[in-house]
């Protein structure tokens, strides 16, 4: 559906609406889960919300703002045990109320009224059934087929779900077809009974950007052809304005606004849309910073962050937009970030010709190697940075590992500062590991549980023999932790006790310990929710111009590097598709490749994002 | 990958195991244990005699040689004669192996049935009174002791009640299972169900929670299909592995049944030796032993790769 | 806007703040969680009461004198009192019991040293000069022992071989897992092959044979029998949390900061697979007890002048049939008590540790 398509049916939909009831009305729907015997954690707070026939609404959200946990309440899926639905909730369907039916009715619901297509489709198949056997078992037992026609019936529903040879693939196991081909077979199942509400809760959050766009796609074409009604669950504003006609965002479990996705996209009212909005990097322009969800929301608004943990805003000399003294700032809010290399820079880092293999047994005795990168070589510039752009299964974090000397190239060469790097990191001298650091993706996996932050910080001190005495590595540690934006009361605690965001700047800070030149950041903001993921990265950005950082820039996400970036380097099966100045890779993709890339970036029909 | 190469190949990699279970065999009992000629000729004999009982044993030859002799042994399949009852050990293990097969077999079948049954009633009520009184009287069961559930059997079941014979065994299989077996069978479940319904419960939990449960149930199928089609298909790949896994282990785990109800099993037979200092005879049942648990190690890996369409033979 | 900016925390982390102290670490959480359990909580009790009634047992200071002869013989348990019925046996025509295991003709190989036991009392014994009593609080057995001190020095027994054979079967498999899983390629194969050897032999069969060689019987001998054939299930769990942990991103990132190896497995990792380690060792510590019960019951355990309840249980076994059931039931419960008491609170320990639950 193209965007006007989109506009004029929702104008359409709102007129219905007045007339008749809505599909689906949720009212006042609220949700406690049990974290111990007395505690309970409010996931959902007295929602509203309505669904109109043949409409998409989306329900927008970050993580924990309780998305999730509406739509399975929805169908009555959530644990009986430990979630706990009030009993002023109603969840009207065609205005019988789904919370107090009998599990019977809700059985027959399931598929034929309601169906529901989940976020991960490799583990949302039965593994150990064939694509045929868990297609024609619906059908089979609630449309009361024979085996015959739930045989030819599955196949006609995997062609109109753009499955090649369908025949073939019934008889395939699940993993044995792609990611983007499982939520395939995934909705196939899911319209089967002809149902006339999906629920597609996150559907593209775990395929690549090109599979996305496909999978959107087949979703609006499906919502049209069955004239059905989507509940559109994600976190990504960006899906929202091509797929939706409605749009409800959610926080903490509580609604923050809702309106067409015109009003929503250009008229936002609430301060926390008009963060969401804002604070994804934008494609058309590159501003000085990202603006961030306090630039929108006084302090005392919603905030559940721990303020003791961070470093006191009070008495800051620092203004908003940077750090005064140390680099000039112009005003954020007009002036844009010029990205690229200058004539004469100073090259820091040369990989040539690098090769990585893993070896996978085959056949009686033998073995295989898989070529994870193949003949990659680049360049990175002194206070520069390279943004590394690939797809699952690229090779992207294998570079990233390769070049820190914690996996070992099979072949070719790394040159810091013109001197030739061992190939992995013991080899390496305690000088030379101190110039290249890494910040991993996983900000729950990347610090140790059982140390605490004041451990975690003065490792690298007491590796590298800093500091005279526990007190100056303390002292060293503590100035760490407030360059990265969090107090020194965040020495005493354990990891487990941060948000992902201030776990990835203990991360960060770790490796400030150590003064390093390079800093490979491995999809390092992609865990973390839109609103942090601005602060990360204008934290990055900070010290890039504080320090003269060069950064390795890996992800997967287009738009993230393009505000990053002054090179960009596109990887693909472990071959360098293009490289080049962000702007001109950006603008003018010379390869198809990339440019089938660019095009599957989701952009609003309102030019908003 | 075809499946006799994944036959080879998997045979071909048992050789050095093997070979290691046949050295820590010979190290034990060819240097570790000693002299044996001093066991077997008493206190009573001259150096000539203990040079004699040397000689007929091969232990006066280098340890090499011996070793050498040991091996041919193994591929031969000749492990010689008993030392205390001049038996050929290969005839002991012979007419050994019915009984214990008639014991453990319908014991195996029985245990694995009833925990798999118990296991899916607890997970199906997860959470409950009853999954969690279940449970702690699982654990009671399993940690009285088999001593004590025998002697106490024994003693009440057959002796004071007359339900079963005490002991012994007859010539004919089907007697024995209907009325010999019966209640070692029952001595042995005492102990080897509570523990597996422990093991299937979890396994049958793990599966419970993945994401295709959520979808069955939004797809609107029963509880029951859900459990019994999907889950337990689910759970049936580590149910199985485990179950052929425990198999030889079973062949030693029942020596105490057999020699309590003087069932004449392998498992007596190797208690027996130990007792008499048999060395000949433990050696051929240790090396069968491991041989027969790497077949079935073999086995399990494959009926696992069978069960798990994820899994290919390489 | 600075970098000072707080991020947006989920609402559950939310705890209050105590600036002053170290905060709660997982070993706190986790110690936190078993206190909320209760069934944890009183197996702990009761397995912190066998562990001191063994110790105090140990040094002597509780049931010294187990092998003196202070009752008459089967005196009946104190509470059944003295006009406790003679047994039947004495009355009826006794039934043979066909219960006892046939010896096949041999002589007893204990027979010797029982009978020089019981003759000539050693210098462990002190002879009880006072009259005999008829009754005691658990009864006496054949002999005149006090079950109840029998019972206790018993345990004590057990619950060394128990718990000293885990901590070494611990020690070991934790170790050699490491290796495995840190290094991989060849140090793997080296302890992926003896793992191979020794798990291709069920192990009470490995125990038997060992058993069969080694003539000199004792108790540290079983202990190390115990402990050096018992670390395989230690080492397959251990090999493959060090496989695990060796990428996590915490332990690539301690690489790049120039951690060493052995920084990198015994700072970083052995601390973070510790909840594996604890519950292995009660789990072992269980297997053991149970294994030794049966070892000494069949007479290739501790030795004759130690008293076990797989002695006790071996000599009640005959017992039962005169109707003197209390030297079984001591034992029995003694042992199902104790093992009850560690398995369920290995449960605990499971749930408590598990870092899974904390997120």
């Amino acid at each position: 559906m193209n965007p006007t398509a989109a506009l004029s049916a929702l104008s359409q939909e709102s007129s219905q609406a007045i007339n008749t009831p809505a599909l689906l009305q949720v009212s006042n729907l609220t949700v406690d889960f049990q974290e111990d015997r007395q505690r309970f954690f409010r996931a959902v707070d007295a929602l509203s919300f309505e669904v109109p026939e043949r409409t998409t609404v989306a329900l927008v959200g970050e993580s924990g703002s309780g998305k999730s946990v509406t739509a399975l309440s929805l169908l009555r899926l959530l644990p009986q045990k430990i979630a706990r639905i009030h009993s002023a909730s109603r969840v009207l369907w065609q205005g019988q109320d789904l919370l107090t039916q009998s599990p019977a009715f809700m059985r027959h619901l399931r598929g034929a009224g309601i169906s529901m297509i989940f976020q991960d489709p490799m583990t949302s198949l039965n593994p150990v059934f064939t694509v045929g056997q868990q297609l024609t078992e619906g059908l089979r037992v609630q449309s009361r087929m024979s085996r015959r026609q739930a045989l030819v019936r599955a196949q006609e529903l995997l062609q109109e779900v753009g499955i090649p040879e369908p025949q073939r693939r019934l008889r395939d196991y699940p993993h044995q077809l792609s990611g983007g081909q499982q939520q395939r077979v995934m909705i196939a199942m899911a319209i089967s009974a002809h149902p006339r509400l999906l629920i597609a809760d996150e559907p593209t959050t775990a395929l690549d950007v090109t599979i996305q766009r496909q999978i959107m796609e087949l979703l609006m074409d499906l919502q049209q052809r069955h004239a059905m009604a989507v509940l559109f669950i994600t976190h990504d504003l960006g899906l929202v304005g091509e797929m939706a006609h409605q749009v409800v965002v959610m926080r903490h479990g509580r609604v923050c606004e809702s309106g067409s996705v015109s009003q929503i996209f250009q008229h936002p009212e609430n301060p926390y849309t008009r963060a969401l909005l804002a604070c994804r990097p934008p494609l058309s322009s590159r501003p000085w910073r990202l603006k961030t969800i306090e630039d929108f929301m006084s302090p005392t608004q919603g905030h559940a962050s721990p303020a003791h943990l961070t470093a006191p805003l009070s008495g800051d000399p620092r203004p908003e937009g940077g750090i005064v003294g140390r680099v000039p700032v112009p005003d954020p809010g007009s002036t844009q970030r010029p990205r690229g290399l200058a004539p004469q820079e100073h090259i820091l880092l040369t990989v040539a010709h690098l090769e990585k293999r893993f070896p996978i047994a085959q056949g009686l005795f033998g073995k295989r190697d898989f070529l994870a990168l193949k003949d990659v070589s680049l360049t990175l510039v002194k206070g520069k940075t390279l943004g590394i752009v690939g797809e699952s299964g690229s090779g992207k974090t294998t570079l990233g590992l390769t070049i820190a000397g914690l996996l070992q190239a099979d072949a070719g060469e790394i040159f810091f500062a013109g001197e030739r790097l061992p190939a992995t990191v013991g080899q390496r001298s305690m000088a030379m590991r101190r110039r290249i650091q890494i910040v991993f993706q996983n900000p729950f996996a990347s610090l140790n549980p059982r140390f605490t932050v004041a451990h975690i910080l003065s490792e690298p001190l007491l590796l590298h023999h800093q500091g005279r005495s526990d007190a100056e590595r303390t002292r060293h540690s503590v100035q760490l932790l407030d360059r990265v934006g969090l107090a020194r009361s965040a020495l005493k605690r354990y990891p487990h006790e941060f948000s992902g965001g201030q776990r990835q700047r203990i991360a960060i800070a770790r490796c400030l310990a150590l003064q390093p030149e390079v800093l490979i950041c491995d999809e390092s903001v992609s865990a973390l929710d839109v609103s942090v993921q601005a602060q990360v990265l204008n934290l990055l950005q900070d010290l890039q111009d504080e320090f003269g950082l060069a950064y390795l820039f890996i992800s997967h996400d287009l738009a993230v590097v393009h505000y990053m970036a002054d090179q960009v380097l596109i990887l693909r099966e472990g071959m360098v598709v293009e490289q080049g100045d962000s702007d001109q890779v950006f603008s003018r993709p010379q390869e198809p490749y990339t440019q089938r890339l660019l095009q599957a970036i989701p952009r609003d029909p309102t030019g908003v994002l | 990958m075809n499946l006799s190469a994944f036959l080879i190949r998997r045979l071909w990699q048992m050789i050095p195991t093997l070979l290691g279970v046949v050295l820590l065999v010979f190290v034990l009992f060819n240097w570790v244990g000693g002299d044996p000629a001093y066991l077997l000729a008493g206190k009573m004999a001259g150096p000539q005699a203990l040079a004699n009982i040397r000689h007929q044993l091969g232990t006066d030859l280098p340890l090499w040689q011996q070793l050498l002799v040991f091996i041919q042994q193994i591929l031969t399949l000749d492990f010689g004669n008993s030392w205390a009852t001049q038996e050929p050990i290969a005839q002991i293990f012979r007419t050994r192996l019915g009984p214990s097969l008639t014991l453990l077999i319908p014991m195996m079948l029985l245990e694995t049935l009833l925990a798999v049954c118990i296991a899916l009633l607890v997970a199906a009520f997860r959470g409950s009174w009853l999954d969690r009184s279940l449970m702690v009287v699982s654990t009671v069961l399993m940690s009285i002791s088999l001593l004590v559930y025998i002697i106490v059997g024994q003693y009440v079941l057959a002796f004071l009640w007359g339900w079963f014979p005490v002991k012994g065994w007859s010539d004919h299989w089907a007697h024995n299972l209907t009325t010999y077996a019966v209640l070692p069978i029952l001595m042995g479940l005492m102990v080897s169900v509570a523990p597996s319904v422990r093991l299937y419960r979890t396994f049958i939990l793990d599966e419970i929670n993945q994401d295709y449960v959520r979808t069955a149930r939004a797809r609107g199928l029963s509880e029951s299909r859900v459990l019994l089609v999907h889950v337990l298909r689910n759970a049936a790949i580590p149910i199985v592995t485990n179950v052929l896994m425990g198999l030889p282990g079973l062949l030693t785990g029942a020596f105490l049944l057999e020699r309590f109800f003087a069932i004449p099993g392998i498992g007596r037979e190797i208690i027996l030796a130990v007792e008499r200092s048999d060395f000949p005879l433990i050696k051929a049942a240790t090396i069968g032993v491991a041989v027969a648990t790497l077949l079935t190690n073999l086995l399990g890996d494959l009926l696992y790769r069978w069960l798990d369409p994820r899994v290919h033979l390489d | 806007m600075g970098a000072s900016n707080p991020d947006l925390a989920t609402p559950s982390s939310a705890n209050p703040p105590r600036e002053e102290e170290y905060s709660a670490g997982l070993w706190t959480l986790a110690w936190r969680r078993l206190r909320a359990d209760g069934v944890g909580l009183i197996s702990l009790g009761v397995v912190g009461a066998y562990v001191l009634l063994a110790l105090l047992a140990g040094l002597g200071w509780v049931a010294p004198h187990w092998s003196a002869e202070v009752g008459t013989h089967y005196a009946p348990p104190s509470w059944m009192g003295t006009s406790a019925r003679e047994p039947d046996f004495a009355t009826a025509p006794q039934p043979v019991w066909p219960g006892s295991v046939d010896l096949y003709g041999l002589q007893d190989p204990l027979a010797d040293l029982l009978a020089r036991i019981h003759t000539e009392p050693g210098a462990s014994l002190v002879l009880i000069e006072a009259p005999r009593r008829t009754t005691l609080p658990l009864g006496a057995d054949k002999w005149g022992h006090d079950v109840l001190a029998k019972t206790i020095q018993g345990g004590a027994t057990s619950l060394q071989v128990g718990l000293f054979s885990a901590v070494l079967a611990t020690v070991l498999g934790t170790l050699m897992g490491a290796l495995a899983g840190y290094w991989g390629g060849k140090v793997d194969d080296a302890f992926n092959w003896l793992y191979g050897v020794l798990t291709a032999v069920p192990y009470l069969l490995l125990v038997f044979a060992i058993a069969a060689v080694l003539h000199q019987k004792g108790t540290s001998t079983l202990i190390l029998i115990l402990g050096l054939t018992g670390w395989t299930g230690v080492f397959r769990l251990m090999r493959s949390e060090y496989l695990k942990h060796k990428s996590r991103e915490y332990v690539l990132a301690a690489g790049a900061l120039g951690a060493s190896h052995w920084r990198r497995m015994f700072l970083h990792i052995l601390p973070n697979t510790s909840h594996v380690i604890l519950v292995q060792l009660s789990q072992n510590v269980v297997g053991f007890i149970k294994s030794e019960v049966i070892l000494s019951f069949l007479g290739f355990g501790v030795p004759v002048d130690a008293v076990s309840w797989g002695s006790m249980l071996n000599e009640a076994q005959n017992e039962l049939i005169l109707g003197k059931w209390w030297q079984l039931a001591a034992a029995g419960v003694a042992m199902a008590v104790l093992v009850t008491a560690f398995s369920l609170l290995t449960d605990a320990l499971r749930d408590a540790l598990d870092p899974r639950l904390k997120s």
